[in-house]
């Protein structure tokens, strides 16, 4: 995550010794952009891997988000090796 | 003996409306007239900036009074590290080729200069615009603030805090409405595949009862959305149990929306088969109305659209240009599949009457009266 100086505060990395290599899907997703006509639309795209214990938390209220990595599925076309999910939006395969 | 009002529903009950009509749209014009009319109208406000959101409140307040509306806004529900920088290193010549190529074949003109900088689709830039977004929705006590993709479930103690906003949440899929119900979100949308825009892979027929099942017994209300465009639709989404119905599309096509006079022709010559989905826009599949622009990128001879947010990097200028100079044949508005069931402009309050005239028709028509013992 690429943050500023002065917002590092606000997002706080720890590590969580309990969610490491636990399999999960992310179903995640953000804003894709402008489409025709100019309205911003959003996409879902789904990731499924390993959670490397680090958990991301931005701001107050926190928001807390969960990097997974390893992936077995990832959206077609994608190359990235990490994403950081919102916690909410992440399913454990052992839960 | 008097027969109950089917059309006031929890919704109705827990947001002192007439209908359980909810409007999505971009234009503040739509979202004052349905929420006017006895509906609940939502701003699409991703794209806004903190002030300029701000003051499309002050817009819709001033027109509504103390009745119910909302914001609606993309928080991320994953994202990815990097910089525009490092991203741009990653589109291949080819795909700029390409696109140089369609610029040329289609006559389509430079765009005009940008009065401000793009919206970066980038990770961090996501979280920053969110949070200075969000602040504004609770600094001006806006009654309802919808996430369009990520679960709003960490808002919850501020808002309950605050007595603003109530937090309604668009969901594509079972498990996550089972997490958002779980966390006490007070309306989940389930939205399904048929809908314009960003949709999951469940059918609205099908998601709406697992919603509903997964909700009984809680205090949150679920509503339909995907192809919801007549008052047909809205009695069908009653009957599988919903509280209420969520639509985008229909909105395009009345008289209050910014949309386009051409994009409005679109919408009503086209049927179910012609709102195609496309990833030539943003890299992910966009369902939108077939245009030269969406065939172009299926020609044999076309490269596979980047994964997003590239896509959208390569591509930002000459859909700029195409809305600047308004090259009609080369946009394709975005819809859902309920299109075919548009064919008139009307105003926004119309539409939100005549929905529930037909609703409340469909609804008497298949009351089966009790037969005597
Ligand atoms: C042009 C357009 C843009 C959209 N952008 C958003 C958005 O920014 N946020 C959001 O929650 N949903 C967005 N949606 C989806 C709508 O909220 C809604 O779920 C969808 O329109 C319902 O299906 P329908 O179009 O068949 O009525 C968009 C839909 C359209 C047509």
């Amino acid at each position: 995550m690429t943050l500023e100086a002065g917002e590092r505060d606000q997002a706080r990395i720890e590590f969580v010794a309990a969610h490491a290599g636990r399999r999960a899907t992310c179903e995640g997703g953000g804003h894709a952009g402008p489409a025709p006509g100019g309205a911003q639309v959003g996409a879902r795209q789904r990731y499924v891997g390993r959670v490397s214990g680090r958990r991301m938390v931005y701001g107050d209220p926190p928001w807390p988000f969960l990097e997974l990595t390893d992936f077995t599925e990832r959206p077609e076309g994608a190359t990235e090796e990490r994403i950081w999910c919102d916690e909410a939006n992440l399913f454990f395969d052992d839960d | 003996m008097a027969q109950a009002n089917p059309l006031h529903t929890r919704l109705c009950e827990a947001y002192g409306v007439e209908y359980p009509i909810v409007a999505f749209a971009h234009t503040k014009d739509v979202i004052a007239a349905v929420s006017r009319a006895g509906g609940i109208g939502v701003l699409g406000a991703a794209g806004l900036d903190p002030e300029e959101i701000r003051s499309a409140i002050h817009w819709i307040r001033e027109r509504v009074g103390d009745r119910p509306f909302g914001v609606d806004l993309l928080l991320p529900a994953s994202f990815v590290e990097g910089n525009a920088e490092d991203l741009e290193a990653q589109i291949p010549d080819g795909h700029r080729v390409f696109v140089q190529r369609l610029k040329s074949e289609g006559n389509i003109p430079d765009p005009k200069p940008l009065d401000k900088p793009p919206t970066s689709g980038i990770g961090p830039d996501m979280l920053r615009r969110a949070r200075a977004q969000l602040d504004v929705i609770f600094e001006e006590r806006v009654p309802i603030f919808a996430s369009a993709l990520g679960s709003p479930a960490f808002l919850i103690e501020r808002a309950r805090e605050a007595g603003a906003p109530k937090l309604w949440g668009l969901i594509g899929l079972p498990r996550q409405a089972r997490r958002e119900i779980e966390a006490g979100v007070d309306v989940v949308i389930a939205a399904g595949s048929d809908a314009g825009g960003h949709s999951g892979s469940i059918g609205t027929f099908s998601l709406v009862p697992e919603v509903m099942r997964l909700a009984r017994g809680t205090n949150t209300l679920v509503l339909a959305a995907g192809g919801v465009t007549t008052g047909a639709h809205v009695a069908a989404a009653l009957a599988l149990g919903a509280d209420g119905v969520w639509c985008g599309t229909i909105w395009q096509a009345t008289n209050e929306s910014e949309t386009e006079p051409f994009q409005r022709e679109q919408l009503l010559r086209s049927n179910s088969e012609d709102a195609v989905q496309s990833r030539a826009s943003t890299g992910k599949p966009v369902r939108m109305i077939r245009s030269k622009w969406s065939e172009a990128w299926k020609q044999p001879s076309a490269p596979e659209p980047l994964p997003m947010p590239l896509q959208g990097m390569l591509v930002a200028d000459i859909q700029r240009a195409i809305k600047d100079h308004r090259v009609e044949d080369w946009q394709g508005v975005p819809s859902g599949q309920g299109v075919g069931a548009i064919t008139t402009v009307k105003h926004a309050s119309q539409v939100v009457l005549d929905m529930a005239e037909e609703a409340l028709g469909t609804l008497e028509r298949l009351r089966v009266e009790p037969v005597e013992a």
